[in-house]
């Protein structure tokens, strides 16, 4: 069939740095002043990300809310909310537990959140791979624009680890006659593959071989030349250091797994906004791997 | 398009494991009385489920979620007349709770992620293809079926084994016991004095792939893939939108023709149902009052990302009978759920499609179509 290249349009990040301290996120001056003091933080980072995304893509006005789509990527993003929620039930207090986090037991009420704010009536969509989620939720994107599901669509992932990452990554698409019709600047594209290496078959030599063959498959449907410079984020797991040992020249960034599927994202946002091109590549130590070939479009400005 | 075709099914629920359990379940029209949750430390006021069998760990899975999930996975392969390990095989399974229990055990700081169900499953199949989770709560299984025949349509994949599971998890039933979701008797879907949902375990898969693969490979097809809808209200976290308009249109989207059967999401909590039933008499229309639903939720409980997965292997089985079985019989139909739920015998399937709705928190509605295959 034929697909419709998918670009990127707008870009938005709220991440925790290395030198921010707890309070790294105000609620009141990011969202507003009522109505988001007692959601998730993971909520509190998507909106925030996705609002500065939209900004940066300038509005969504150019899609009915019915053409909005949100595919948003979350592994570990209520993990501190489950274990108060666990608690509470446990010392007798479930009773206790706040309304407003009650509908967070299902994950995917934090892109419902979202699809509130910004009107988002298409569909939304919550993946969860363990690593690869925030890929995926790119991936998807993609794919539904490419079949026609909708005509704008936020992508990206959302984590709060309290000991690892913590923030969101926002990423606005479209089809690419579309933005350039609507005269949007167009970042470039991003297209993701995934994949999946059975860990105990992967510690094996004919396993490990036969993910290196499945990997080589997926470069060649990215169409990836071999001066594309690559950013590996395997952990060191069986899988991790397999899939690493395909790319020996790559840049290593292994990720913690409270990390969550928000690094990733990142990984791409980064190149996207600074007009180069770039490999991500990442696995986890249960299986799950992407790949994400990210194509700067040349002659434009950057941010 | 792509012709997408079901080509293998597999279940686990409440009512025992494997499709024939779900079967004879469905013809003989008795429900299972509602299990005790097996957590006394949860402190749950209404501590009600619906429990799946124990089944031994495979030493793929991480926990009780992924060993419905690679049972059910199993059965669908099987009768898919596929072998493992396949590599060619892509893995999308839904789930709401993720893999509970080993993580509410864990030690604190552990924030190992949860949503170990579907890598559970690829690990079993012992293949390289893609393995996607996809979690939206209650619709999980219908978004991940539809996400299958899109990565089908799409050129990505040949066949996918795509489903739901879910299991119990102490923080999953914590939260609707404090919303007060939970129905203190039984889950009885529009029914008058129906007061919340039963949660329940399960897992349901189907076997998903091109037509032309199937046929290349001769396989049997179960039935079409015919039709999906997806929409969402952008409204309440947890309430549906009054007014039904999204949840509408998710359905007219999946329907391309009339069909015979309708699996409602019926949840039993009184707006969704009420929502649900003006919604489908707008879609219907004249039809309304003679297009049968089949409320499997009264059947086998509220089984979360499986719901909508052992609803569409429901739908196979209705279209292969080519009768809708009798439902539960209701103690009295809310007058304001307008449907026809035929509950004294089977009700012949006058046009052989079944529309399969899933509606969850996050406003996410799923509504997909099985065909028969003749």
């Amino acid at each position: 069939m034929s697909v419709a290249e998918v670009v990127i349009t707008g870009i938005g990040v709220a991440v925790r740095m290395a030198s921010d301290g707890e309070g790294w996120f105000d609620v009141r001056t990011r969202l507003g002043p009522r109505g988001y003091k007692y959601l998730p933080a993971s909520c509190h980072y998507l909106l925030a990300a996705a609002r500065d995304a939209v900004a940066d893509g300038g509005g969504l006005d150019h899609a009915p809310p019915e053409a909005r789509a949100a595919v948003v990527g979350s592994t570990v993003g209520l993990g501190p909310l489950y274990r108060e929620i666990e608690q509470a039930a446990l010392a007798g207090d479930g009773h206790q537990v706040s309304p407003a986090s009650a509908p967070f037991f299902a994950v995917n009420a934090i892109a419902g959140r979202l699809a509130a704010d910004l009107m988002v009536k298409g569909f939304t969509m919550t993946t969860t791979s363990p690593g690869v989620g925030g890929l995926e939720a790119v991936a998807a994107a993609g794919r539904a624009l490419a079949l026609g599901r909708c005509d704008v669509a936020l992508a990206g992932a959302t984590e709060h680890a309290r000991a690892g990452g913590q923030g969101a990554a926002v990423l606005v698409c479209e089809r690419r006659p579309e933005a350039l019709a609507r005269g949007a600047h167009v970042y470039g594209s991003c297209r993701v593959r995934t994949a999946f290496g059975p860990p105990r078959l992967v510690a094996e030599p004919t396993g490990a071989r036969r993910l290196a063959a499945e990997l080589d498959e997926l470069l060649d449907q990215l169409a990836v030349s071999p001066d594309v410079p690559v950013s590996v984020m395997c952990d060191d797991s069986a899988v991790g250091s397999a899939v690493a040992r395909r790319f020996p020249e790559a840049r290593w960034e292994p990720p913690d797994s409270r990390d969550g599927c928000l690094r990733p994202v990142l990984g791409i946002a980064a190149p996207l906004a600074a007009g180069r091109q770039q490999l991500v590549v990442t696995a986890t130590t249960v299986g799950n791997i992407a790949l994400a070939h990210v194509v700067a479009d040349t002659g434009v400005g950057t941010c | 398009m792509t012709d997408v075709v079901v080509t293998g099914l597999g279940a686990v629920c409440c009512q025992g494991a494997g499709v024939a359990a779900l079967d004879r379940a469905m013809t003989a029209a008795v429900a299972a009385p509602p299990d005790t949750v097996p957590d006394k430390g949860a402190g749950l006021r209404i501590p009600l489920m619906h429990r799946a069998p124990d089944i031994a760990a495979t030493g793929h899975d991480a926990g009780r979620a992924g060993r419905l999930a690679v049972t059910a996975a199993a059965e669908a392969l099987a009768d898919a007349g596929l072998t493992t390990p396949h590599d060619r095989v892509v893995t999308v399974i839904g789930t709401c709770h993720g893999e509970a229990l080993p993580r509410e055990c864990r030690a604190e700081g552990d924030e190992t992620p949860a949503f170990l169900v579907a890598s559970a499953v690829a690990d079993w199949l012992g293949g390289y293809a893609a393995n996607t989770s996809v979690s939206n709560a209650c619709a999980a299984g219908g978004y991940a079926l539809t996400l299958a025949a899109d990565l089908i349509a799409a050129g990505e994949a040949d066949v996918v084994l795509a489903g739901g599971a879910d299991a119990y998890s102490r923080v999953g039933w914590a939260c609707m016991d404090r919303m007060g979701a939970v129905d203190p008797l039984c889950c009885r879907p529009f029914d008058a004095h129906r007061r919340g949902t039963v949660l329940g375990e399960g897992a349901g898969m189907l076997v998903l792939e091109s037509a032309q693969y199937a046929r290349a490979r001769g396989a049997a097809v179960h039935a079409r893939f015919a039709g999906a809808g997806w929409s969402c209200d952008a409204g309440h976290a947890t309430a549906p939108d009054a007014s039904g308009e999204q949840i509408e249109r998710a359905m007219r989207q999946a329907l391309t023709a009339a069909p015979g059967c309708v699996i409602p999401h019926g949840t039993g909590t009184v707006l969704n149902d009420r929502v649900e039933s003006r919604a489908l008499r707008a879609v219907l229309g004249t039809r309304a009052d003679d297009v049968p639903l089949y409320s499997l939720k009264a059947l086998i409980g509220h089984t979360g990302g499986a719901s909508a997965a052992l609803a569409a292997v429901a739908a196979v089985l209705i279209l292969a009978a080519g009768a809708v079985p009798a439902n539960i019989a209701l103690e009295e139909q809310d007058p304001t759920c307008a449907v026809f739920l035929p509950q004294d015998g089977p009700t012949s399937l006058r046009f052989p499609r079944v529309l399969v709705n899933a509606y969850a928190f996050g406003g996410n509605n799923s509504s997909l179509v099985l065909e028969s295959a003749a």
